[in-house]
């Protein structure tokens, strides 16, 4: 056996150790942020509302809601309810729950928050006329015509744009929103 | 080894100390943390950032969805990726230990018990094991054999650790309860991953790289390499127990996913080859004595698998899955030698029916095919066996409120050494709200005997007293029965789930286990054979039926997302099992014998901090109860990891492993030591 005081000496050490990094998070928070996947992704969701223009006969009329459909299987996606109300280009963001089998005719976004291929992929057949712009979060969205698709790289939120899509949807994008995607799948000559 | 020992009185009040100052130093941040500047992101709107600085927030998400988690009737547990990476884990078994209800003793440098609800012992023979859901719980012995199982730890996506029996859905032998270790998929390991890792009692190396071929297809190929020392010895000699050192293993294996556009067919291609070796010491007869002699001996292993599946998706709930494999081994056993082939095919479908329905049906056959070379020690008669074994199985989840599921369950299983065995299990699901939810179930399951306990003569050779010189050594001469019967459990469960907030939850499950015709050696006092002109005396025993037992404990789990940095879980496990007539003299003319014991209670805290986006600093704080049976002494461990990563593509870190004790026991007089590594893990 080895004599007590030799262990205590070593346990202190850590102990030390771990007591002062518990202090440093106070320190050094500032230079880097973190936040809720949900709350992150709804900063970038309220960004493409702002950069995004919707074919003018998408509104019935000029102060007519924005439409934010949510069709989830993930619960912590109801954090983008905290938009409802907020007002975006003089209009009022709307958001709704959308469930199985309900129309998405009224819905300006659609944001499909699952990562479960059986559930996005028939929601997002779903979606029957233009003027919807569909966001995801699943390896191969935009493969499968959705307009703009979240992935993580490194713990930090990325997004792609499919052009093609928007396109046959009727929707334009501002160079801002252009500029900060990762990929822009561009027209296939 | 099967000696009952004198209990010697437990070291309680040391471990009491170390308990309270694990919790000290693990809860001491809390003063730290709160302190903090943001921690609380719930004062943070995020719509006032721009879309480029929106890009560099870290995301954080709770790895393990409790939500998934509350659907589920039954005692689960995930281990993440994630959590294997933070844990400093370098094995399979050595990452069970974070799961609640599960027992992991290191018992030598190549062997692990692992089990749960029961007695732990080197081969667990109630708790089944599945890799991507090629079972690796081997006929031959009735459990896992740990020292061949391996894969590369950074390319697993989860372990799922399901207690309680599974039977009606993985039938035979998941009595206890199944661990399914799922590696990632190709499409999510692309590009290269290198990792070295080098320390005071191990070296490993590993290789992966994953790319794209034609346009809907991905693979992956990867190697790893290992060398392990031996563990340290303690001072009384061992009688039983070969001392396993310089344990070197090989793998390498590769694996390809083909996923056509808009298809709704996937095809999934596995495979793999291993070799291993380690040094051997195992006791011998000796002409002199002390009549007992260690043969140095280097036992060897080598094998492989493959694996294909193909799943077919109708709809969001319903699909079917047809997948095959082919699995063989070679591996020593002391002086004898196994080879063994597994033919297994399966099939799955899953559709929903009326709207309050989902049923689950399946069929499986599995042959196995084995060649056993006796020893003196070992022998199988036969020596070559051909088993077969087919099933059916059935499965409903009837929704009959809203907030209400009951699912039935059967599986109807035949194998040669019993014949039929029927498992039902019924579970009744109840979410009361999003917040809170009770399940509970009531499951048969059954263990079909083992080749060894079916066929075997295996004899053991032991020195009564060790410190006695001039003692006769005894040679326990274990016979098999091939007219057993299966062991049976009748299990009553019953769990509730809490999650107060998003970021806290707890998992409690209590349990109730009734186990009928264990199998186990029984011993007559009056059966010693003298070998005449021999030094040393032949003790028969018999494997029968005539043991029952009970076990009952609870299990708790919680997890804490204390702030955006810094993530505490913890579990507490209680388990108490009863044998009857007991492993301890009847007072009958026989005793029954078994090699297994369990920790009453087990403590396990983990704390994961995110100091600065580079750095982590993670604690493992674990207790262990004193094994009785064993006569092995509690312990306390802790576990400590400082990583930095100074790119997105580097990682170093330094993991300090049993960092309390210079040495501790875990199952036998076999020792587990203090330990540090360091580890490069580079992505290309």
């Amino acid at each position: 056996m080895i004599s007590t005081g030799h262990r205590r000496a070593g346990l202190k050490i850590w102990a030390i150790l771990f007591c002062l990094t518990a202090w440093l998070p106070g320190v050094v928070s500032g230079e880097t942020l973190s936040g809720a996947e949900y709350k992150v992704k709804l900063g970038f969701v309220y960004h493409f509302i702002r950069f995004t223009q919707w074919p003018p006969e998408t509104f019935p009329s000029s102060d007519s809601p924005i439409n934010l459909c949510i069709a989830s299987t993930n619960p912590a996606a109801d954090m983008l309810f905290s938009l409802q109300d907020r007002v975006v280009k003089g209009r009022r963001i709307d958001v709704r729950k959308i469930a199985a089998d309900e129309s998405l005719d009224a819905c300006q976004i659609l944001f499909i928050a699952s990562d479960d291929e059986t559930f996005v992929a028939p929601t997002l057949g779903m979606v029957r006329k233009p003027g919807i712009l569909s966001i995801g979060e699943i390896k191969g969205f935009t493969r499968m015509g959705g307009v703009i698709n979240f992935f993580v790289n490194r713990n930090q939120l990325r997004f792609e744009v499919n052009l093609d899509a928007a396109e046959s949807a009727g929707l334009k994008f501002s160079s801002q929103l252009l500029m900060s995607a990762d990929i822009v799948q561009k027209r296939e000559e | 080894m099967f000696q009952l020992q004198v209990v010697q009185p437990s070291k309680h009040r040391h471990v009491i100390r170390w308990v309270v100052l694990g919790i000290i130093l693990l809860t001491a941040p809390l003063a730290g943390v709160s302190a903090a500047g943001p921690a609380d992101e719930g004062d943070i709107d995020f719509t006032q950032f721009s879309l480029e600085e929106l890009k560099s927030v870290k995301i954080t998400s709770a790895s393990k969805t409790p939500k998934n988690l509350s659907e589920i009737p039954a005692a689960v547990f995930v281990i993440t990726q994630d959590d294997i990476r933070r844990s400093g884990a370098t094995s399979i078994p050595e990452a069970l230990r974070m799961a609640p209800g599960v027992e992991v003793a290191r018992v030598s440098a190549t062997e692990w018990a692992v089990n749960m609800r029961d007695l732990n012992q080197l081969f667990a023979n109630k708790l089944l094991v599945l890799m991507d859901g090629r079972s690796i719980y081997s006929h031959l012995a009735s459990g896992v054999f740990w020292d061949i199982q391996d894969t590369v730890l950074e390319d697993i996506d989860r372990i799922e650790v399901i207690r309680g029996p599974g039977a009606a859905l993985w039938g035979v032998n998941a009595v206890n309860g199944v661990i399914n270790i799922i590696t990632k998929k190709a499409a999510d390991t692309q590009g290269g991953e290198v990792t070295a890792l080098g320390g005071s009692e191990e070296g490993i190396g590993t290789l992966r790289y994953g790319g794209v071929f034609g346009r809907d297809s991905h693979y992956r190929i990867y190697a790893k390499y290992f060398d392990r020392g031996s563990l340290f010895q303690s001072d009384d000699p061992i009688q039983d127990d070969g001392v396993n050192s310089d344990w070197q293993s090989g793998r390498g294996g590769a694996r390809m996913e083909w996923k056509p556009k808009d298809g709704r067919d996937s095809v999934f291609l596995q495979g793999e080859v291993f070799k291993n070796r380690y040094r051997a010491e195992i006791p011998m007869l000796a002409p002199e004595a002390p009549h007992i002699r260690q043969i140095r001996d280097t036992s060897r292993a080598k094998g492989g698998h493959m694996l294909s599946r193909w799943t077919r998706t109708f709809s969001e709930k319903s699909d079917s899955v047809l997948q095959f494999f082919y699995d063989y081994y070679d591996k020593d056993i002391d002086y004898a030698n196994v080879e063994a082939s597994t033919f297994d095919l399966d099939f799955q479908h899953r559709f929903p029916f009326r709207d309050r329905h989902e049923l689950v049906w399946g069929l499986n056959y599995r042959l196995i095919l084995d060649n056993f070379k006796n020893s003196e020690e070992t022998i199988l008669d036969p020596d070559a066996e051909t088993l077969q074994y087919y099933s059916a199985f059935v499965q409903d989840r009837i929704r009959i409120f809203d907030r209400l599921n009951l699912t039935l369950g059967a599986k109807f299983e035949h194998n040669d050494y019993t014949r039929w065995e029927i498992q039902p299990s019924a579970r009744l699901l109840w979410n009361l709200d999003e917040r809170h939810s009770f399940w509970g179930a009531v499951s048969r399951a059954a263990r079909v005997p083992s080749r060894v306990e079916h066929d075997g003569i295996v004899q053991e050779v032991t020195l009564p007293d060790p410190s006695a010189i001039g003692q006769v050594p005894v040679v326990y001469r274990g016979m098999g029965d091939n007219g057993l019967n299966a062991e049976t459990l009748v299990a009553y469960e019953a769990g509730y789930r809490f999650q107060p907030a998003s970021s806290l939850w707890f998992d409690t499950t209590a349990f109730y286990n009734d186990y009928e015709d264990l199998i186990a050696y029984r011993y007559d006092h009056d059966g010693k054979i003298e070998v005449e002109g021999a030094p040393y005396v032949i003790v028969p025993l018999h494997f029968d039926n005539s043991l029952r037992g009970e076990s009952f404990g609870i299990e708790l789990a919680a997890y804490w997302q204390a702030t955006v940095f810094w993530l505490l879980q913890g579990s507490y496990t209680f388990l108490e099992t009863n044998l009857n007539p007991g492993l301890l003299d009847t007072g009958e003319d026989e005793t029954y014998l078994i090699q297994a014991s369990n920790p009453r209670n087990q403590i396990s805290i983990r704390s994961a901090l995110n100091i600065t986006s580079q750095l982590e600093l993670d604690l493992w704080f674990r207790y262990v109860d004193r094994l009785n049976e064993n006569d092995v002494d509690e312990y306390a461990s802790l576990d400590a990891r400082l990583a930095y990563r100074p790119t997105d593509r580097l990682e170093l870190s330094v993991v300090g492993q049993n960092l309390l004790e210079p040495r501790h026991a875990e199952f036998s007089s076999i020792e587990v030591e203090r330990s540090i590594y360091l580890k490069a893990d580079w992505c290309f």
